[in-house]
């Protein structure tokens, strides 16, 4: 994009490759942020009851990593995770390719669909806990309403949007129906399906610290909710950082299979 | 014969979708309603989950029309609404600039890039218990996390908006003797609008979560605390209608911003 400014003067230092990036100033940003926060951590200005410097959940990390306690709740959540998050997209993107193709059932579907897409789904939780119970079955019923819809109207909005043209030079070239569905509509569509699955997968973490922090007694959620009634802020630190930490990871992963499937599409800003 | 052929092209010309006729139409989206409202109400009769967990449509209706005519909906609805208009307001504020700026100002961009990007793939709801140790359980720390939930598709939809910026244009304007100034208020601003339009429906959407998820962390007020206290009461009626309430909230707020953007911009109306 051009900017806004005149182009800028030549530098007058030569810096070392490694050094010309963003790197150092990123880094110099964060050291200065967690000085900040040990300063006024150490200063007392709040009390400990709330606030924690970087040093103590850094400590409370090793215990909980070394007590066993933080795998136990990293392995629930990604299990849950993983479950509804898997079950959501797998049936999500067949639903929203049926949707695509298929006139009448759009027409039929399309005002429950976004009207379901336009509510908060974790409000259902109660109503599953009640049906379900506590425990695995409720959570990943939860998680599979959360990532469904994403990636079902992307899916869906995918399949809409092929260029006609394509379809059309693809039959007078004698393509059957499953040649143009393989060839052109599922390519077409796989950067829309990616988008709906970096969608799906926030609401899926938010939904994820919902089904935890409420009638759970493992995962990251309940780690960073009991840490939280009980004023162990460290501990709760230290969980919300992990959560953070594991969302990041999943979409940098996500981002990386986009590159890979779909490298014609123009790199997201984000 | 051509006659004919002519009238019938005309027709197909005429009508959006010309192999599904208006009747169809409505058979087909009321069909499913139908279905589902009966056998909602078969469920609840024939009692296949406990009346302490489930309630039928019209008892669903019913307790709606109660809790509207006593109040007690007015005040919940009231609360969440509350809630999530500050948080946007808020996010809308800071998000807005910081946003633009982000996509105007390259050293500002290439140093928190990275952050803000870790920032936006955390379940920023999962920061709420923290929020609640230092801000209580009232309005102001429910808005709060309505605003951090929500700062973050604002501030990322206003800097993408920058960025797609035509350089044509820009050099156009520039060429034309255009200052700064000039620039951001006739090529950027009207370019960034739908963006901004785009975001705020979808931090609505997720303004709503958070809203949901701060409630029934602990309150007193609000749709997300009606459908937990009565949830643990056994009211199932009144959990319903707490749902319900929510899941209006939501479809207006999402159908009318989508309008909003639509008329902006109707070639890039966003479904996210």
């Amino acid at each position: 994009m051009v900017s806004l400014r005149r182009p800028p003067a030549r530098a007058a230092v030569r810096l070392p490759p490694w050094a010309q990036g963003w790197l150092l100033p990123r880094l110099l940003l964060l050291g200065v942020l967690l000085a900040a926060w040990e300063l006024v951590a150490r200063s007392g200005w709040v009390s400990r009851l709330f606030l924690v410097g970087p040093g103590e959940v850094v400590l409370a990390f090793w215990k909980l990593a070394g007590s066993g306690r933080l795998w136990l709740d990293l392995q629930a959540s990604v299990l849950e995770l993983g479950l509804g998050f898997a079950l959501g997209v797998g049936t999500a993107i067949p639903a929203g390719l049926l949707l695509g193709t298929f006139r009448r059932l759009e027409i039929a579907l399309e005002p429950y669909l976004m009207g379901l897409y336009a509510t908060p789904r974790v409000a259902f939780y109660p109503m599953l806990i009640a049906w379900l119970g506590f425990g695995l079955s409720s959570q990943v019923a939860l998680l599979f309403l959360s990532t469904f819809f994403p990636v079902c109207i992307n899916t869906w909005s995918g399949v809409k949007t092929v260029d006609p043209v394509l379809i059309r030079a693809a039959r007078s070239f004698g393509a059957n129906q499953l040649q143009l569905f393989t060839k052109v509509v599922l390519p077409y569509t796989l950067p829309f399906i990616t988008a709906g699955i970096r969608v799906a997968l926030g609401r899926g973490l938010i939904a994820l610290y919902v089904v935890e922090a409420f009638g759970a007694n493992a995962g990251l959620g309940y780690l960073i909710a009991q840490a939280g009634t009980e004023y162990r802020v460290g501990d709760l630190f230290v969980g919300v950082l992990v959560l953070a930490g594991l969302g990041v990871l999943f979409d940098g992963a996500l981002r990386w299979a986009e590159r890979r499937l779909a490298p014609w599409r123009p790199e997201p800003p984000l | 014969m051509q006659a004919k052929a002519v009238r019938v092209l005309a027709r197909r010309r005429a009508r959006p979708c010309p192999e599904v006729s208006p009747v169809e139409r409505a058979l087909l989206i009321g069909a499913p309603l139908v279905v589902f409202l009966v056998g909602w109400e078969a469920i609840a009769r024939a009692q296949v989950v406990s009346t302490l967990f489930f309630a039928g449509p019209l008892d669903v209706v019913r307790t709606f029309s109660e809790l509207a005519a006593d109040g007690e909906l007015w005040y919940h609805l009231r609360a969440s609404v509350s809630e999530l208009v500050l948080g946007v307001a808020g996010a809308v504020v800071v998000g807005v600039p910081l946003g633009l700026a982000l996509g105007g100002v390259r050293p500002l961009e290439g140093v928190l890039a990275p952050y803000i990007a870790a920032a936006y793939a955390a379940p920023r709801v999962a920061f709420f218990p923290l929020i609640a140790l230092w801000f209580g359980t009232g309005l102001t720390s429910k808005a709060l996390l309505v605003f951090f939930t929500v700062l973050f598709p604002i501030l990322i939809n206003s800097w993408t908006a920058v960025k797609t910026v035509d350089p044509v244009l820009i050099r156009a304007a520039r060429s034309f003797g255009a200052s700064r100034l000039q620039l951001f208020t006739k090529i950027v601003l009207p370019h960034s609008l739908p963006f901004i339009v785009a975001g705020l429906r979808i931090g609505s959407g997720i303004g709503l979560l958070a809203v949901y998820v701060a409630e029934t962390y602990g309150g007193g007020a609000g749709l997300g605390y009606l459908i937990v206290s009565a949830g643990f009461a056994y009211q199932a009626a009144k959990v319903f209608v707490g749902v319900l309430g929510l899941a209006l909230l939501g479809i207006v707020l999402n159908q009318s911003l989508g309008y909003v953007e639509r008329r902006l911009a109707p070639w890039r109306a966003s479904l996210r």
